[in-house]
C-alpha cells in the first residue's frame, strides 16, 4: 500500500535498545516511534516512548493496568494526537493524519472491548474491512454496471477466504452480535487483516478466553504473520501467550518504558518484576 | 446453512431485476386502471399522491436516521428548498400555459429539469448545513438542524420583505405554480427514489454509511472516511426530501412557509420511526398508513388527532422497535424461497436414501 509513496524520512540506523528479530534487521522497520507522549491535562499519561518493530515480527507491549499501553495504541492509530515525538510508518511520519488515513497506510488494529458492527453480518463486517480494496464508485453502484458486479464478487469471495483463517466461513450470514465471545474477537481480527495491513495491533486478542482457545490463538497469530508477512504488536496480560510468541517484548509502567528485550530478558530483569510484583522490603 | 446448499434454487440477477419491475409495473397499472375507471375517486388520487410525496420524505430521511444513526430534526427545512426551487423555476418558465394546453411531451424536460434542480439547490443546503452539524453528534445535532429548519422557513417568509424582491411572496404564499404533479410523476419519482437509495446502500459506500451507525470508532479504524460518508449520507438524504418538496409544489400549487414547520420535520421523523430505522419497506408501509390514518378518521372529526396519537403510543409500546424493525423485504427471496418449498415437496417422494445423505451433509456443513 505504501510501498509507492516516497519515505518522507531518511532511513536511520534501528537503535541499538531495539530488539529486532535477526531476520528483519537489514531491513527499514515498519514502525518507529520517537519520543512519543502524550498529556492529558496536566498528566503525563506516555513519555518518552521509543520503539522500532521489524517488519515480520511480533512484539508485545505489557505492563501493569492504566501503565498506558491502549493509549499508546491510540496514538499509533491516531484517535488520540500525540503532544510529543513522531510516528514513523515504513519511514513515513504520520503527523497530520487521520484514524482512516493511518489505517490506509497500513495499521489495522483489533479493541480491548469489542467494536463489531454487531447488527450487521459476519461478512458484511469483513466486507467493511475490504472497503479500501474494494474500488467502484457511487455512480457504478447505484447503476450496477458490470464492474460493481465483479468487484464485489471478488470481495465477496476475499472475505470468505479471510474468514475461513479462523474457519468461521460458514458464519457469514449470522449477525456479529450473535456471535459467541470468542468468534466476535477472531472476527475483529478478520476484520483489521481486511483492510490490508502492514502492522496488526491486537489489544488483549486473548481476553475473556480459557486455555486452550488461548493455545488456538497462539498458533493462529503465528499463522497470520506468517502467511501475510506483517508484524504484530500485541497488548496481552497472558504470559504464557506473551512469552510464547512474542520475539520482542517491551515493558511499560506509569507510561515509561521499564524495560524492552527478549522473553528471557524480560522475565528475569529486576525492574519488570518489581513493576508486577512489587519492591522487597528492605530493613 | 440453507444458502450453501447445492439444491438451494437461486434466481438469476437480471430476472429478479424484472420480477421486481414487473411488479412495479402492475402495481402501477392496476391503480391507474382503478382511477380511470372511478373506483378510487379524485379525492383518494389526491391521498395517493401525498402517500408517494410521504414515502419519499420517509425514505429520504431513513438515510440519515435509520442508516447513518444521526438524529436530524429539519427535514422540512430540505423539503421548502426544494419545494420553493421548483416554484420559483416553473413559474419562470412557460410551463403553465404547456400545462393548460395540454402539451405533455414539451412539458417532460421542465419537469424533469425542476426536479433535479430542487434535488441539487436542496443537496448543496444539505451540504452546507452537513458539514458543521455533522461534526457534533446526538441531541446536539438535532438541534442544529432543528434551528437550520427554522431558519428557512423565516428567510422564506421575510426575504421579500427585506431585499425588495417579489421573490417568495412571503406570507401570503407562492402561488399559481402549474400543477405538473400527476400520479404516475409520484409513482416514478418513488420508485427511483427507492431504487437509487437500495442500490447505494448494497453497495461498498453504503455499508460504510451503516458502519459508522454502528461504531464510528471501528469503522475509522477500518480505514473509512468517516466525515465524507456522513456528509454524502446527509446530502442524500437532503436531495431526496427536496424532489419530495419539488412534487409537493407541483401538487398544491401554492406554497406557505407556515406547511414547512417544525412539526412537519416531526411528523416525517414519526413516519420512519413508526415504521422502523434503518428498514426501507417500513418507512414505506408507515408513511402509507400515517397518511391515510388522519383521513380515514376524519368521520370521528373531534377525536381525529387523539385517535392518531393514541396508534402511534400503543404502536410504540407493542412493537418498540417499529413496525418492521430493520427487516427488509426482498420479493426475488420471497419467490425463492417459495420455489425452493415448492420443489422441496417433490424431493420428498424420491428414494429414502439419498434423503439420509442430504441430511448429513447438513449437518455437517452446520458443525463446521
Amino acid at each position: 500500500m505504501s510501498t509507492n509513496k516516497k519515505p518522507a524520512t531518511k532511513l536511520v540506523p534501528v537503535p541499538s535498545t531495539n530488539i529486532i528479530p535477526e531476520r528483519d534487521v537489514d531491513k527499514r522497520p515498519i514502525l518507529e516511534t520517537r519520543h512519543l507522549g502524550i498529556d492529558f491535562g496536566g498528566l503525563s499519561a506516555v513519555s518518552d516512548f521509543n520503539m522500532a518493530i521489524g517488519r515480520t515480527e511480533i512484539a508485545g507491549l505489557i505492563g501493569p493496568n492504566g501503565a498506558g499501553k491502549t493509549t499508546i495504541f491510540n496514538l499509533l492509530t491516531k484517535v488520540y494526537q500525540p503532544t510529543r515525538g513522531s510516528i514513523l510508518l515504513d519511514g513515513i511520519d504520520t503527523a497530520n493524519k487521520t484514524t482512516a488515513q493511518v489505517n490506509q497506510l497500513g495499521i489495522a488494529r483489533t479493541f480491548q472491548n469489542i467494536r463489531l458492527f454487531r447488527d450487521l453480518t459476519v461478512l458484511d463486517n469483513v466486507l467493511i474491512g475490504l472497503h479500501n480494496e474494494t474500488k467502484y464508485n457511487l455512480a457504478s453502484a447505484i447503476f450496477r454496471i458490470p464492474g460493481y458486479w465483479r468487484k464485489e464478487r471478488i470481495a465477496r469471495d476475499r472475505a470468505t477466504e479471510l474468514l475461513s483463517i479462523f474457519d468461521m466461513q460458514d458464519l457469514a450470514e449470522n449477525k456479529a452480535g450473535s456471535l459467541p465471545y470468542g468468534a466476535q474477537r477472531r472476527l475483529e481480527i478478520v476484520r483489521a487483516l481486511a483492510t490490508n495491513p502492514s502492522l496488526l495491533l491486537l489489544d488483549e486478542p486473548a481476553a475473556g478466553m480459557n486455555p486452550s482457545e488461548t493455545g488456538e490463538l497462539m498458533e493462529n497469530i503465528v499463522k497470520i504473520r506468517d502467511t501475510f508477512g506483517i508484524a504484530i504488536m500485541l497488548i496481552e496480560h497472558d504470559m504464557n501467550l506473551v512469552m510464547g510468541i512474542c520475539e520482542g517484548i517491551c515493558v511499560l509502567n506509569f507510561g515509561k518504558i521499564i524495560a524492552k528485550g527478549t522473553p528471557e530478558e524480560i522475565q528475569s530483569n529486576p525492574a519488570v518484576i518489581e513493576a508486577y510484583l512489587g519492591k522487597k522490603k528492605e530493613d | 446453512m440453507k444458502k450453501n446448499n447445492a439444491n438451494w434454487i437461486r434466481i438469476p440477477m437480471p430476472l429478479r431485476y424484472l420480477i421486481n419491475l414487473a411488479m412495479i409495473a402492475a402495481v402501477w397499472f392496476v391503480l391507474t386502471a382503478l382511477m380511470k375507471a372511478g373506483v378510487i375517486t379524485n379525492y383518494w388520487s389526491g391521498i395517493l399522491i401525498m402517500v408517494g410525496i410521504n414515502i419519499i420524505l420517509a425514505v429520504s430521511l431513513n438515510v440519515a436516521t435509520g442508516y447513518l444513526g444521526q438524529l436530524p430534526l429539519g427535514h422540512a427545512g430540505f423539503m421548502a428548498v426544494g419545494a420553493y426551487t421548483a416554484g420559483i423555476f416553473m413559474k419562470a418558465t412557460p410551463a403553465a400555459a404547456l400545462l393548460k394546453a395540454g402539451d405533455t411531451a414539451a412539458l417532460t424536460p421542465y419537469i424533469i429539469i425542476a426536479i433535479v434542480l430542487s434535488a441539487i439547490v436542496a443537496g448543496v443546503f444539505g451540504l452546507i448545513i452537513g458539514i458543521p452539524a455533522l461534526r457534533l453528534r446526538g441531541d446536539y445535532l438535532a438541534i442544529i438542524t432543528l434551528g437550520f429548519g427554522e431558519i428557512i422557513r423565516v428567510v422564506l417568509t421575510n426575504i421579500d420583505s427585506i431585499l425588495g424582491f417579489d421573490f417568495t411572496y412571503g406570507a401570503a404564499g407562492l402561488k399559481r405554480i402549474p400543477k405538473f404533479s400527476s400520479f404516475t410523476l409520484v409513482f416514478i419519482c418513488v420508485v427511483i427514489t427507492c431504487t437509487v437509495i437500495h442500490m447505494f446502500m448494497k453497495s461498498r459506500h453504503g455499508r460504510a454509511v451503516l458502519s459508522i451507525r454502528e461504531n464510528e470508532i471501528a469503522s475509522e479504524s477500518s480505514g473509512i472516511q468517516t466525515t465524507y460518508y456522513k456528509t454524502l449520507a446527509f446530502v442524500i438524504s437532503a436531495m431526496f426530501a427536496g424532489v419530495a418538496g419539488c412534487l409537493y409544489a407541483g401538487y398544491l400549487g401554492s406554497l406557505y412557509p407556515s406547511t414547512f414547520k417544525f412539526m412537519k420535520s416531526i411528523e416525517i421523523l414519526v413516519m420512519v420511526v413508526l415504521g422502523g430505522m434503518g428498514s426501507m419497506l417500513g418507512s414505506v408501509v408507515s408513511a402509507t398508513v400515517l397518511t391515510f390514518l388522519p383521513e380515514l378518521l376524519r368521520s370521528v372529526d373531534d377525536y381525529r388527532m387523539v385517535a392518531y396519537s393514541l396508534a402511534l403510543v400503543i404502536m410504540m409500546i407493542f412493537r418498540p422497535k417499529g413496525l418492521m424493525g430493520s427487516y427488509d423485504f426482498s420479493l426475488s427471496r420471497w419467490l425463492e424461497k417459495a420455489i425452493n418449498w415448492i420443489v422441496g415437496l417433490f424431493r420428498k417422494k424420491e428414494p429414502v436414501a439419498e434423503k439420509k445423505v442430504i441430511a448429513k451433509s447438513g449437518k455437517g456443513g452446520g458443525k463446521a
